[in-house]
């Protein structure tokens, strides 16, 4: 027996005369690989700790929310998902990060093939400004030397319809990007880093800079992009993390306090401090 | 922290404070009628009246206040779990108050008889025991006790035993009455005046629910109680660091 209930199959099973045993079941079933993880990870600006020995699973076709008040270490730890520190003066990472089993911090690795593998979306909306429409698409793709204009084509066309944009833009891909309005440049920054096809998309507060009508069209299309990818996001904003994701860990002065599912977070968190957090006792 | 949401969750726990109090005294004012004389008076009866609608208007204020914070203010943890808690209070307390209303007027159409007596003491005792269940429910959700919630689901069985002996007492004693038409309808009230005490008791159930429910986080609504009573963390409030 199968019936639909708001767009959420519900089976019910076992229903016999002998046995009236009903099994209704509104949830996914099943348990999701882990994409990612790192394992004892630690960051340091200089002397100081922002990140303290955390492990944590990124599981795939989730969505994995990090929330905690400011410096609490949630941006630093994402940004060393992609080996973004590398960059930054001072900053020392030790412990893991694996990526499909694999440490991205083995000095083999080179860390474009990295954030090929693992693309990110700012806070503040990316393009280049006088750059095109469609260059800002593929500028990923022209950097690592591909010129094939059919292939560049296609995949701007479909990094555009994966970020909810083409239909606005495709009479315009000449444009520059910073014509488009904040919203629309914000989807042209997740349509950049989609075109490189990643395995993981890392947010920072993807929506901190939008109004709330452009937020929604991100949230609508994190919901629709995790079919396909591991995403992380870090968000201020509780209730934007309580609609998009599926796991959360919260983060407080540089340690993980807590991780688990969204929905068991928001209702009946394990730690007086995610507790406090979360009620705006703190933070 | 924020004033606004803060003020709104007080208000709505001091309403479900108020609606208790108005459920409870209707509880009170009915086992004092059976504690003596079950003569009731026009103008006791209109009081009674009176503070069910009032309990009812608290329903739907309690409820409004529920849909306010719930869009307003976005609740969540235990915040979330506590209005949840409240509205669902307000509805088991409702149902309190028109079961007692209910009580009293089948209780107004008992005749007195002498044969009346043994049955009015045990449903006496029987609405004592179900109001002590009410007020430790109410209790335990106000005060984050636990212990009154674990104590309110345990003596449900209590009283669903009782019933059980009173229904067959008074099948029992209805044999060979049928011919004697005002015997008969004492006892189909008083059977109908039993089975909302004990309606009254699952009531109470239901808010000690609730109220582990806001406590622990976890629905225990279908469980059994003897799994729950042993777990010693129901012994007491408190939540892990």
């Amino acid at each position: 027996m199968e019936t639909m209930l708001k767009n959420k199959k519900i089976q019910v099973t076992g229903l016999s005369k002998e046995n009236e045993v009903v099994n209704i079941t509104n949830r996914e079933n099943g348990a999701y690989p882990v994409r990612m993880e790192t394992r004892n990870l630690n960051v340091k600006y200089g002397k100081v700790s922002a990140v303290k020995n955390i492990s944590l699973p990124v599981y795939n076709e989730r969505v994995t929310a990090l929330i905690g008040p400011s410096g609490c270490g949630k941006t630093t730890f994402l940004r060393a998902l992609n080996r973004m520190h590398d960059l930054t003066r001072n900053a020392s990472v030790t412990g893991e990060v694996l990526l499909d089993g694999n440490n991205i911090y083995n000095p083999k690795v080179n860390p474009v093939t990295i954030r090929r593998k693992i693309g990110m979306v700012f806070q503040k909306p990316t393009p280049f400004p006088t750059m095109s429409i469609f260059n800002n698409v593929v500028a990923g793709l022209k950097l690592v030397g591909i010129r094939n204009k059919a292939l560049l084509n296609e995949v701007c066309e479909k990094a555009l319809t994966q970020a909810a944009l083409f239909d606005e833009v495709k009479d315009r891909l000449n444009s520059p990007g910073g014509s488009l309005s904040g919203g629309q440049q914000q989807r042209l920054s997740i349509a950049r880093a989609l075109a490189i096809e990643p395995e993981v998309l890392l947010m920072d507060e993807p929506t901190s800079s939008l109004d709330p009508q452009s937020s929604s069209k991100i949230e609508d299309l994190i919901h629709e992009l995790k079919k396909n990818y591991a995403i992380v996001i870090v968000t201020h904003n509780l209730q934007q993390a309580g609609r998009v994701s599926d796991y959360t860990g919260f983060f407080f002065l540089g340690e993980l306090i807590e991780f688990g599912e969204t929905e068991k977070m928001y209702t009946n968190p394990a730690h007086k401090r995610t507790e406090e957090y979360l009620t705006g006792k703190f933070g | 922290m924020n004033i606004k949401k803060e003020n709104a969750i007080q208000n709505i726990r001091e309403d479900v404070e108020k609606m208790s109090e108005l459920v409870l005294g209707q509880l009170r004012e009915l086992d004092n009628i059976l504690s003596g004389d079950i003569e009731i008076s026009e103008e006791k009866k209109n009081h009674f009246r009176k503070v069910e609608r009032s309990i009812d208007e608290y329903e739907i204020k309690i409820s409004n206040e529920f849909t306010n914070i719930i869009s307003l203010h976005k609740p969540v943890a235990s915040e979330l779990r506590f209005v949840i808690a409240c509205y669902r209070l307000s509805i088991n307390l409702e149902r309190i108050g028109d079961m007692s209303l209910k009580i009293l007027r089948i209780l107004s159409e008992l005749k007195q008889q002498p044969n009346l007596n043994e049955f009015i003491d045990v449903i006496s005792n029987m609405l004592g025991m179900t109001s002590s269940m009410v007020e430790k429910s109410v209790l335990s959700f106000l005060n984050n006790d636990m212990e009154y919630a674990v104590w309110t689901l345990k003596n449900d069985d209590v009283i669903d035993e009782i019933n059980n002996k009173m229904i067959k007492k008074i099948i029992k004693k209805s044999k060979g009455k049928f011919g004697d038409s005002q015997t008969l309808s004492n006892f189909i009230n008083i059977k109908i005046i039993v089975s909302n005490i004990e309606r009254i008791a699952d009531q109470a159930t239901n808010v000690a629910e609730a109220s582990i429910y806001y406590l622990k986080g976890e629905d225990v609504r279908h469980s059994d109680i003897s799994e729950i009573e042993n777990r010693p963390d129901y012994k007491s409030p408190g939540k892990n660091d």
